[in-house]
């Protein structure tokens, strides 16, 4: 990454902006939080349930919630896990000063206000839900936070939640008070709105509460893991531009589309999981992977076109229409 | 009845414009589309089509005649005229025009043999199919609309009211075939539908694409002959179909054929039909359904923005898996329109 804080434009919206490790903090047992400043100027505004894109070494990029306080720095909380893809384990080894690329904020999990809302927390996944009880005791409306997690010394940031009112804040430790029976949560938020982040499992089994309720439009969430566009065996895709004569190489772990984006290319998507088609392009040499649920048989079978954002290469070299 | 396509407020929805919008209407002058309800034909009808003012009519021998509205003596409009045989007359000066659009007959002159031999209306290609009489604009014109799962079954149509939509073609198929809004837009005539959509199974072949979807029987009129299996039926760029097969009680049909009479404002000729025996619903029943869940369309599809689906991609879309037909059916408009550019080239 160049010094300096130059924006790379991506496309409106989309630079990626240089942003310095101005902290780093223990929050519990695994997690580090980090507090992030613009190099080149403020950072932009953003909204509860946002996350970035962090370009970490060796081109992985991973996305992390915003967890701190809109308008200051940026603040960013990460679990390691040592059997991951990689993106914490990274994370966990940056250093203080150091400089890094991040995108700007997305929000595919933006805050639906109401006047009661509970939020259910598990685990790292209170991330996204931080700013949103911030929000809605700003807001003075009837909010509740139920905060799961297996010790009180892996729960990050508790006692910043519990000091915004400690009368609404309920903190469970699994490993002693045992699993809630979240089938009886859609009562408590009988006439409002739930916001969820958490494993997995959590989500799952308030999904299926909230549809035996009759409610699945109440229920809100985030899970952690977006949908894994690559798979194991995947290798180093070489793309040529034959607009541009450029050659882009993309990592095993990096969709062809995020190594577009990696590179300053400016491409539109929009679902990011193979299925709208609006991000795709014309193939002028190589066989594309097709791994879309959009292309007819036939389409597939011509190979003329693909769809970046899950598409990869048979062989390891695609010519694209860019 | 409450014409419920008209907004209360002026339309103030900007025109679409750009390439793919110019191509897209170039390719709709090649295909074909209805312009009116054969059971209307007793009376000249006015159509218009893709902005041509036409007139339909029958001549006495049977034969569905699709031609321009003008006269080209003094611009008498044609539909105001009457069938005399084989030949439809002025309402102004009585000139009198085949089917061909040749001029037969000019009554002030005293020697037919003065007629100006390059008075003439443009005459049409015509089919009649579905209960509808169908034209097409510009040739070399593209194929009719073929439907597999119809073939060997005799079908009984009925059309239905015709209906004025502020919406183009692609919208119009759009909203037909959608699943997603039932619960939304169709309350009253389907019964509560859930709202998750369940994974489509979506087929793309050439221009077809259909979905097979069953259909559980809900407290609707809708629903009122049972279960049934749905065979969703749409060819690029303008016929939506649903046949549902009720097994032993035989398969009935719903069909919507919108016609585009400017760009982005569609007739929808629609209808019923009901394959020979079938022991549900009558065709008279069928059409005032299908007439209800139409109209509840019509207010929320009519005030979509844009109005026609956006191929130059001005405005900010995004779509979920329940919309898989959708994404179906436009990657199905840009091959129609590859292939009506093919035949342009051949013209």
């Amino acid at each position: 990454m160049p010094d300096g804080g130059q924006l790379m434009p991506l496309r409106e919206g989309q630079a990626l902006i240089a942003v310095r490790i101005l902290s780093l903090r223990i929050e519990a047992e695994d997690v580090v939080s980090l507090t992030l400043r613009g190099v080149g100027g403020a950072l932009p505004g953003w909204e509860p349930g946002a996350h970035v894109d962090l370009h970490l070494p060796g081109g992985v990029i991973r996305q992390y919630s915003l967890c701190g306080e809109p308008g200051a720095d940026w603040r960013i909380a990460v679990l390691r896990l040592p059997d991951g893809r990689g993106g914490s384990v990274a994370v966990h080894g940056l250093r203080l000063g150091e400089v890094i690329s991040v995108s700007a904020p997305r929000n595919h999990f933006p805050m639906v206000a109401a006047d009661r809302m509970l939020f259910v927390a598990g685990g790292i996944g209170v991330t996204p839900i931080l700013p949103m009880v911030r929000r809605a005791a700003a807001m003075g409306v009837d909010w509740r936070l139920i905060y799961l997690g297996r010790s009180a010394d892996r729960m990050a940031f508790a006692a910043e939640v519990a000091a915004l009112d400690p009368f609404r804040v309920s903190l469970v430790q699994t490993d002693r008070d045992g699993m809630p029976d979240v089938s009886t949560y859609p009562a408590l938020a009988a006439d409002g709105v739930v916001h969820a982040c958490g494993p997995s499992g959590l989500l799952t089994a308030l999904e299926a509460a909230f549809a035996a309720a009759g409610r699945p439009g109440d229920l809100h969430l985030e899970r952690f893991a977006p949908v894994t566009v690559t798979q194991p065996g995947d290798g180093m895709v070489r793309l040529h531009l034959a607009r541009s004569g450029r050659f882009i190489d993309v990592g095993p772990e990096v969709s062809l589309l995020e190594g577009l984006r990696a590179a300053g290319v400016d491409h539109p998507s929009s679902c990011e999981q193979g299925f709208c088609g609006t991000c795709e392009c014309r193939v002028l040499k190589g066989v594309p992977d097709h791994r879309d649920t959009l292309l007819s048989d036939e389409e597939r079978a011509r190979g003329d076109v693909m769809l970046p954002c899950v598409s990869r290469a048979k062989g390891n070299e695609l010519t694209l229409d860019l | 009845m409450l014409d419920l396509s008209v907004p209360a407020f002026p339309d103030t929805r900007p025109p679409l414009t750009g390439p793919r919008r110019d191509a897209a209407e170039r390719a709709m002058r090649r295909m074909w589309w209805p312009v009116a309800r054969s059971v209307d034909l007793d009376q000249p009808q006015p159509a218009l089509l893709l902005g041509e003012r036409l007139v339909v009519w029958r001549t006495a021998s049977g034969q569905a005649v699709v031609q321009s509205r003008r006269c080209p003596h003094r611009g008498g409009d044609m539909t105001q005229g009457k069938v005399h045989g084989e030949a439809l007359a002025c309402p102004y000066h009585g000139w009198q025009f085949g089917a061909q659009g040749g001029c037969t007959h000019v009554p002030s002159l005293d020697d037919q043999a003065k007629r100006p031999a390059k008075a003439r209306l443009d005459a049409y290609p015509v089919r009649e199919q579905w209960g509808h009489v169908w034209t097409v604009l510009d040739g070399p014109g593209l194929d009719f609309y073929h439907v597999p799962v119809w073939e060997g079954v005799a079908l009984d149509w009925m059309a239905g009211t015709p209906l004025d939509s502020t919406t183009g073609v692609a919208v119009a198929i759009e909203n037909f075939r959608d699943v997603a809004h039932f619960p939304f837009v169709h309350e009253a005539t389907m019964g509560p539908s859930p709202h998750v959509v369940e994974p489509l199974q979506v087929k793309r072949n050439g221009l077809m694409i259909t979905m097979d979807r069953h259909l559980d029987a809900g407290t609707g009129e809708w629903a009122g002959d049972g279960d049934c299996e749905m065979h969703y039926h749409c060819a690029a760029p303008g016929l939506a179909t649903i046949t549902y097969d009720y097994g032993a009680k035989g398969r009935r049909v719903v069909a919507g054929f919108p016609s585009p009479m400017e760009y982005d404002h569609v007739m929808i000729f629609w209808g019923v039909a009901n394959e020979r025996g079938f022991k549900g619903s009558s065709l008279e029943q069928n059409c005032v359904l299908e007439e209800a869940v139409y109209r509840e369309d019509l207010p929320i599809a009519g005030a979509l923005e844009p109005r026609e689906v956006d191929w130059d991609g001005a405005y900010e879309e995004h779509s979920v898996p329940a919309d898989l037909f959708t994404l179906n059916y436009r990657r199905a408009f840009g091959d129609f329109v590859a292939l009506a550019e093919k035949a342009e080239e051949r013209a």
